[in-house]
């Protein structure tokens, strides 16, 4: 899932493994994230979320990737 | 973007070290003592340094294990288990029935001690680690039980499996399966 999160740890100044101690998890998830190879759940997404101060959509797309074989977008 | 070449942060170069030494030492220990173990009934002078050597290897077995325990890199601890499973051999078992219980108690504290330690580390990893452990598990476990249906086809023509084979090929499928899942989401 295409998302933000590299732009705006950057627009923070802090480094990945900043990030990883904030969200509570290690740094290869949120390098994980970053590289979109992996989806976080929903309550790491609302953690995140939390933490920039902004939605989970301005933070992460969807984009077309499918669920269940329907079209999200 | 930040790299590293360990695929968790519960790996390290000091843990590989210490995972390397461990293993050493314990099958170095083991052969040696075994070796000197055989030559019993002879006179003492002739096979002590052999045991005096094969006891400083499991001495230094049991540091590395603690380095490890200290460092909490618990999936160094899966690795050795695979190695260490298949020397577990019940036609070694001591003769006398309190030897025996003796033996099964410190069989039993040790592994306890490892499953409640990998436990534990499982426990206090973050989604994605948890993640590729349940990756990793269904991979290996899963090519696991085909090689042993495949071999239970063909047993005729095999020498007999033992448990403890099994255990072991379990846990390092489990480890490489893991390294596997883990370097898959980083890039």
């Amino acid at each position: 899932m295409k998302n933000r999160l590299h732009v705006l740890r950057a627009e923070r100044g802090w480094s990945q493994a900043d990030l990883a101690v904030r969200l509570g998890v290690s740094r290869q998830t949120v390098n994980a994230i970053e590289n979109e190879r992996y989806d976080p759940s929903l309550p790491l997404a609302f953690a995140i979320a939390r933490l920039f101060e902004a939605t989970i959509e301005a933070i992460f797309d969807p984009g077309s990737e499918t669920v269940g074989g329907s079209n999200v977008a | 973007m930040t790299t590293t070449p360990w695929p968790s942060e519960r790996m390290s170069r000091g843990g590989l070290i210490a995972f390397g030494g461990a293993a050493l030492g314990l099958l170095l220990g083991t052969h040696l003592l075994r070796r000197a173990i055989s030559f019993y009934p002879a006179p003492l002078g002739s096979h002590w340094p052999m045991a005096a050597f094969g006891l400083g290897a499991l001495i230094a077995c049991g540091c590395s294990l603690f380095v490890i325990v200290r460092r909490r890199e618990y999936p160094w601890t899966v690795a050795f288990a695979a190695i260490a499973l298949p020397l577990f051999e019940p036609s070694r078992a001591p003769y006398h029935l309190v030897d025996r219980v003796i033996a099964g108690i410190r069989d039993l504290v040790l592994v306890g001690a490892s499953v409640a330690f990998v436990v534990r580390g499982v426990r206090s990893a973050d989604e994605l680690e948890r993640r590729t452990h349940l990756e990793a598990l269904s991979w290996s476990y899963g090519i696991v039980a085909v090689a042993l249906v495949c071999s239970a086809l063909v047993e005729d023509a095999l020498p007999p499996i033992r448990m403890t084979w099994v255990a072991s090929a379990m846990l390092a499928a489990w480890f490489v399966a893991w390294v596997v899942a883990s370097l898959r989401y980083q890039r």
